[in-house]
């Protein structure tokens, strides 16, 4: 490039020029700032350069819009059913009492855990949580789970969490500050993702949407998976495949989904998610197959179509207590 | 009660829609750093359907919708560490003093930007890909070289002419324009 006659064209190429742009090198900032009082009769061609790097940096197409919606959707959703919801009439004086009430409870929780400078948050049977991370990072909290992580990451090397349950993560990527989950089976170490990850009955899945993350097992044996992988901890054992993420992920957009799953998983999932207790009558239908994609997190609308498609009966023992016949 | 909800579920997506590019560009031109500008976005219009922004009385919402985005940014930025925290205060004077001249910058940014959308188009595949590699995905042209398997020269060279094809197509309709 001609340092004192440069085309437009050579600019907007220009590295150099491109990083002063984005203020990402102090370097380049100070020279271009430096150029401009030099060459006062050029600022004009600089600021029009300018302008088409931005242009074509921050272009946006539709399709990319509309993926982000969707990302905002899933997300509101969630928010919605578990955090906001707003109030009208007499009603919404109840609820004020009600809510003074909580408040008055969590705020004495709060100063306990912000004395030894932990949160710690946990979910019933049922519940979703959307938890905002120090570092802007997103959990989504499926029902009876836990976590735990210091309210600030601000002086700490890494990021860490402690997490018993079951959890989705959209961790920020920072490679100067990595991210740990750690569970009671092993610890997974973050290099910028999205992915899944759960603890039940002495068993450890993680599921990887993207990025990558490594899994260090109590026993010091370490793996990495990629995109699309589930790896599962068993009894000290690993095993690693490629799975179908939809079914893994449905609890987090209010859904359940089920493909060639067997009764006797289902039966455990709706144990550890929501307490439920299903007895069956007839043990050989524990192997049966099964396909099911209920819109939402419920299980009593699943028993339902179950109890439709595979002919069975249900009868209900109590709260939460079924036996299939 | 439910549908009340629903309704401003709508406005905010609606005004998600609308302001997606807008607010990728202002986050842009603050910190170059696209994934972390999107990241943001997100959390931006989780904050707002928090905070229940429709309850509140705004003179000039547009005006408000900026401002807030921007003390958003920073603020994540901060958190990110990514800046030393000083250089973040010197823009942040900047970005607040919200001069016309800024927006007038955005609006002839917008302009380029739907002009670039058909403007691309007519490009070769390979050089859209090079394009958006080098700008969207802000790789630099010795990356590329090692992604394509080819000189970071000739990639440069077909960048560049890229640029200059997109930059003749823009005089043209602007020629056009002024004529009119």
């Amino acid at each position: 490039m001609n340092d004192t006659n440069p085309s437009i064209e050579s600019l907007i190429a220009s590295e150099s020029f491109q990083r002063y742009c984005f203020k990402s090198s102090q370097g380049d900032m100070e020279y271009w700032e430096k150029w401009k009082i030099e060459n006062p009769d050029k600022i004009d061609l600089l600021l029009e350069a300018e302008k088409w790097v931005m242009a074509t940096a921050s272009l946006v197409e539709a399709k990319e819009t509309q993926e982000e919606l969707k990302k905002l959707q899933q997300k509101l959703t969630i928010t919605s059913e578990s955090r906001v919801r707003p109030m009208f009439g007499l009603w919404s004086k109840i609820a004020v009492a009600a809510a003074i009430v909580v408040l008055a409870v969590s705020g004495f929780f709060m100063m306990n855990i912000n004395l030894s400078g932990m949160e710690e948050l946990s979910t019933t049977f049922g519940e979703v949580k959307l938890v905002n991370l120090p570092d802007g990072s997103i959990l989504t909290l499926n029902g009876h789970s836990k976590a735990r992580y210091a309210s600030s990451w601000e002086e700490t090397e890494i990021r860490e969490l402690w997490l018993d349950g079951e959890g989705f993560f959209d961790v920020k990527s920072d490679s100067t500050q990595p991210f740990i989950v750690h569970t009671p089976y092993g610890d997974i170490k973050v290099l910028g993702t999205r992915f899944n990850a759960l603890t039940r009955a002495k068993v450890l899945k993680v599921t990887l949407l993207e990025g990558a993350v490594e899994l260090t097992t109590k026993d010091e044996e370490t793996v990495e998976l990629k995109p699309g992988e589930q790896l599962s901890l068993s009894d000290g054992k690993l095993s690693q495949q490629t799975v179908d993420m939809e079914p893994v992920t449905a609890w987090k957009n209010n859904m359940m989904i089920f493909r060639d799953a067997s009764i006797e998983s289902i039966i455990e999932k709706l144990k550890w998610d929501f307490n439920w207790e299903i007895e069956v009558r007839d043990e050989s239908i524990l192997d049966r197959r099964v396909n099911a994609f209920i819109q939402e997190n419920n299980p009593e609308l699943l028993l339902q179509a179950l109890a439709e498609i595979y002919d069975l009966s249900f009868e209900k023992k109590g709260e939460g207590k079924y036996l299939i016949k | 009660m439910a549908e009340a909800y629903s309704e401003k579920k709508k406005e905010l997506e609606q005004l998600f829609l609308t302001n997606y590019q807008t607010f990728l560009n202002l986050g842009m031109s603050l910190c170059g750093q696209r994934e972390f500008v999107k990241d943001t976005i997100q959390l931006f219009f989780l904050d707002l359907w928090e905070q229940k922004w429709w309850e509140k009385e705004i003179a000039d919402p547009k005006a408000y919708l900026y401002r807030s985005f921007y003390r958003k940014l920073f603020s994540e930025l901060k958190k990110s560490r990514k800046y030393p925290s000083q250089s973040l205060e010197l823009w942040e004077e900047k970005i607040y003093a919200l001069s016309d001249d800024s927006n007038a910058f955005q609006a002839d940014v917008q302009e380029i930007q739907d002009h670039l959308r058909k403007a691309l188009s007519s490009l070769p595949e390979k050089q859209q890909e090079m394009i958006r590699l080098k700008f969207k995905e802000g790789l630099d042209y010795e990356e590329i070289a090692s992604y394509t398997g080819k000189s970071k020269q000739t990639i440069y060279n077909q960048i560049h002419s890229s640029i200059k094809k997109l930059r003749a197509h823009w005089q043209q309709t602007s020629d056009h324009l002024k004529k009119k």
